[in-house]
């Protein structure tokens, strides 16, 4: 399951971030009638359109798999948080799935650009709401909130459900913002490596060059709100995930003026831990010892996941800051070049910072699925032993699928150095 | 008559099948002229005339399919449950071969070169989208499933799968839902389609599809009486939609046998089937999944429904328009 999601994760963060860079490229483009830009959100929208396309239907795959590895989780939370589910289909993918296609094949159909420009803002907002309201899925697995239950038998039965306070439940504000931006960071940083690849294989003209800068500022943006909803999120968890911050933070002992700990190195600044998660160096934690420890997550995984991540954060802040200063201020060769190479690592690190946020996440929620109510062992499935095999096939079958897609996709961009191929005159 | 939060919760959901049928059955049947049109040379334009539908809209079916299994859990929680365990081969079967329909459609729209076998590909994958799902509306309609609840709240289901092959009405529904999709649009094609050469290709394959389809189902309504009972008695209550949906069929096929092509058949097939999936659709309730699973006993919680419902018409008030822009755009050309 986790491994699938973080397949479909590369989906979701080319599905939220890439469409904003797009919006944003053309109305830089037409504002200031730089062509470029026009060209850069042209291409991209391709690349966008062929995503969404079989993003649609592996995503429908995914979600009967929650079904089926999860039914007695699917049975509670179905009740509780159908509705983030059901308003993701109205409000975000029919938005995004009319209005592609007219975005997609009205590059030339519209008397004024900035029209055409207006018809991306559903798809913008759209697919930041899906990722807004299925993030809200997963805050109210660390936070259930908005319902009552009782348990007989081990089956819990759930009354007194309120849907809103399910979906704006405590963790949503922080985690949805921490993911809708870091979805941006994904996706300029993607778009960087790519094209500082491009570049240092000789392909350097003025379209590349400036295809890279600007998704080295939008990275940098990016990763500015990321690092702050981060740091929120990371605060947040002190006070009402004490388990899963502790475990990030390998956390032992509930102790004020915490040290602040860098995988196995201890920093030694008095508090600095206290400082940073509560804002004074006094500050009490709550360390794992205040826990049994059968509900302990997996501290190393967690903490190093979570170091690892913080770690990666810093690197894409500071590398897109020094990248963009080379470039305004020293014009000389041998910095632009390392910088390209300092992006070219930055996409694949991208991609990883997502899933070892995810992993934090989840690993760090263990041994529940939701928190203090329902543990991973009881929701997961007991009655098909058959689910298995299928499960593998589907796994296979989807992975081809993905491979299959990456594949067109470059064939596509190889064979066609876009010129404005309308499909629908095909 | 006031409606149920039950009846309308059911009825919602099986006109959003309606509506997903006749979509996709424009969207997947035309696959069908674009595939014969492309086997056998002398109809190029209906390709066009294809690609002109197709290309802007499939996004929207697709999501409408969607629509429809996020509809269905979030109104009755344990539908989905029980779809995804007991009914799990043909769930599966559906959703690889809607996968494989939309990954090879995108690859070949962008695929510059190998065109033919994607196209086969996604082309024959699309045909066989509608008659797979009949499958599940067969299955929920007869008496092949027995569903019993685990003491920790988990369902377990099993579905009688040779009980449901061997039953006629199964196949019958595959033709009709094949040769239904062919007809929708290839009635649709008729009046979509300017070119007057394409018109005889697409009569051809109407009619007979027509007739195919109008034959299975005066069997099928045949067949309810011995096979499902409870469906017929209800079918004879709510005999004023199938009445209605009959005369309309009739008239529908005088205008497709005398030729007189453009939307007004159209309409009137639409208005027909609509007329038919109302009067089968309030023969099934309360039964989702015949017997045990009842709109009644499968329904959500009371303060869920009210904001699904709020949100649903609220998503209406935004989409319609919406639709109705897709739509002004990209009128055939």
């Amino acid at each position: 399951m986790a491994f699938t999601l973080g397949f479909h994760s590369l989906f979701i963060i080319l599905g939220v971030g890439l469409s904003g860079l797009i919006s944003m490229a053309e109305l830089i483009g037409i504002l200031k009638k730089n062509e470029l830009f026009l060209k850069m959100a042209r291409t991209w929208s391709y690349g966008f359109a062929i995503m969404f396309g079989v993003g649609t239907a592996s995503g429908t795959a995914v979600a009967f798999e929650l079904y089926l590895l999860w039914p007695t989780f699917m049975s509670v939370a179905v009740k509780v948080v159908a509705l983030p589910f059901f308003m993701e289909v109205v409000f975000a993918f029919f938005p995004e799935a009319i209005f592609l296609p007219i975005y997609y094949y009205g590059w030339d159909k519209f008397r004024k650009p900035i029209h055409h420009w207006l018809t991306s803002l559903p798809i913008v907002f759209g697919s930041a709401l899906s990722g807004f309201f299925i993030t809200t899925v997963n805050s109210f697995m660390n936070t259930p909130a908005g319902f009552s239950y009782t348990v007989k038998n081990g089956a819990i039965s759930v009354y007194n459900v309120n849907p809103i306070a399910a979906m704006f439940n405590p963790a949503t504000p922080w985690e949805t913002s921490h993911v809708i931006s870091a979805t941006y960071v994904g996706t300029a940083f993607m778009l960087a490596s790519i094209y500082a690849y491009a570049i240092l294989r000789g392909r350097k003209n003025e379209y590349t060059v400036s295809a890279f800068r600007y998704s080295v500022v939008a990275g940098f943006v990016s990763s500015i709100f990321a690092g702050i909803t981060g740091s929120l999120s990371a605060s947040f968890l002190s006070v009402f995930q004490p388990e899963k911050f502790a475990a990030m933070e390998a956390l032992y002992n509930t102790q004020s003026y915490a040290y602040e700990k860098l995988f196995s190195f201890t920093i030694h600044i008095r508090g600095l831990m206290s400082f940073l998660a509560a804002n004074r160096f006094s500050a009490t934690l709550t360390g794992l010892n205040a826990f049994p420890r059968s509900t302990w997550p997996d501290v190393l995984l967690v903490h190093s996941a979570f170091d690892l991540m913080a770690l990666f954060g810093f690197y894409f802040f500071f590398a897109s800051a020094a990248t963009i200063i080379s470039f305004r201020f020293m014009h000389s060769h041998a910095v632009e070049k390392l910088s390209y190479y300092v992006m070219l690592i930055a996409g694949p690190m991208a991609y990883g910072t997502f899933l070892l946020g995810w992993i934090v996440t989840e690993e760090g929620r263990q041994p529940w699925i939701i928190y203090n109510i329902m543990t991973v062992e009881q929701g997961f499935t007991h009655a098909y032993a058959d689910v298995p095999e299928l499960f593998y096939a589907f796994l296979l079958f989807y992975g081809l699928l993905t491979f299959l897609t990456i594949f067109v996709l470059l064939r596509y961009y190889h064979s066609h150095e876009i010129q404005g191929v309308a499909l629908a005159t095909h | 008559m006031p409606l149920t939060d039950q009846e309308f919760a059911f009825m919602l959901i099986w006109l959003s099948i309606f509506v997903y049928s006749i979509l996709a059955s424009l969207d997947l049947g035309s696959g069908f002229f674009y595939l014969v049109s492309y086997l056998f040379p002398g109809h190029e334009s209906v390709r066009k005339a294809f690609l002109s539908y197709s290309s802007a809209r499939w996004e929207s079916t697709n999501t409408f399919f969607i629509f429809i299994v996020v509809a269905g859990a979030s109104y009755f929680p344990s539908l989905a449950a029980i779809l995804a365990t007991g009914w799990l081969i043909p769930i599966s079967v559906i959703l690889i071969i809607f996968m494989i329909r939309a990954a090879f459609l995108v690859y070949s729209y962008y695929s510059p070169s190998r065109n033919r076998a994607f196209l086969l590909i996604y082309t024959t994958a699309g045909l066989l989208i509608l008659p797979t799902m009949s499958l599940i509306i067969s299955g929920s309609t007869l008496n092949v499933t027995t569903i019993h609840m685990l003491p920790s709240g988990a369902y377990s289901v099993a579905v009688n799968y040779p009980l449901l092959f061997s039953n006629p009405i199964t196949y019958l529904l595959l033709l009709t839902a094949f040769f239904g999709q062919l007809m929708v649009s290839g009635t649709f094609n008729l009046f979509y389609d300017k070119d007057q050469g394409n018109r005889s290709f697409y009569g051809k394959i109407t009619r007979i599809s027509a007739l195919v389809t109008f034959a299975t189902l005066i069997i099928e309504f045949q067949l309810y009486y011995p096979y499902v009972r409870y469906v017929f008695n209800n079918l004879i209550a709510n005999v004023t939609y199938i009445a209605i949906s009959g005369v309309l069929f009739l008239l529908y096929l005088i205008l497709l046998f005398t030729s007189r092509y453009g939307w007004k058949m159209f309409a009137v097939l639409i208005l027909s089937a609509t007329a038919g999936f109302l009067g089968l659709g309030l023969s099934k309730f309360p039964y989702i999944i015949y017997p045990a699973e009842t709109a009644f006993n499968s329904f959500t919680v009371y303060s869920s429904f009210l904001l699904l419902t709020l949100s649903f018409f609220a998503a209406l008030v935004l989409l319609i328009p919406s639709l109705y822009f897709l739509n002004r755009m990209f009128r055939y050309e």
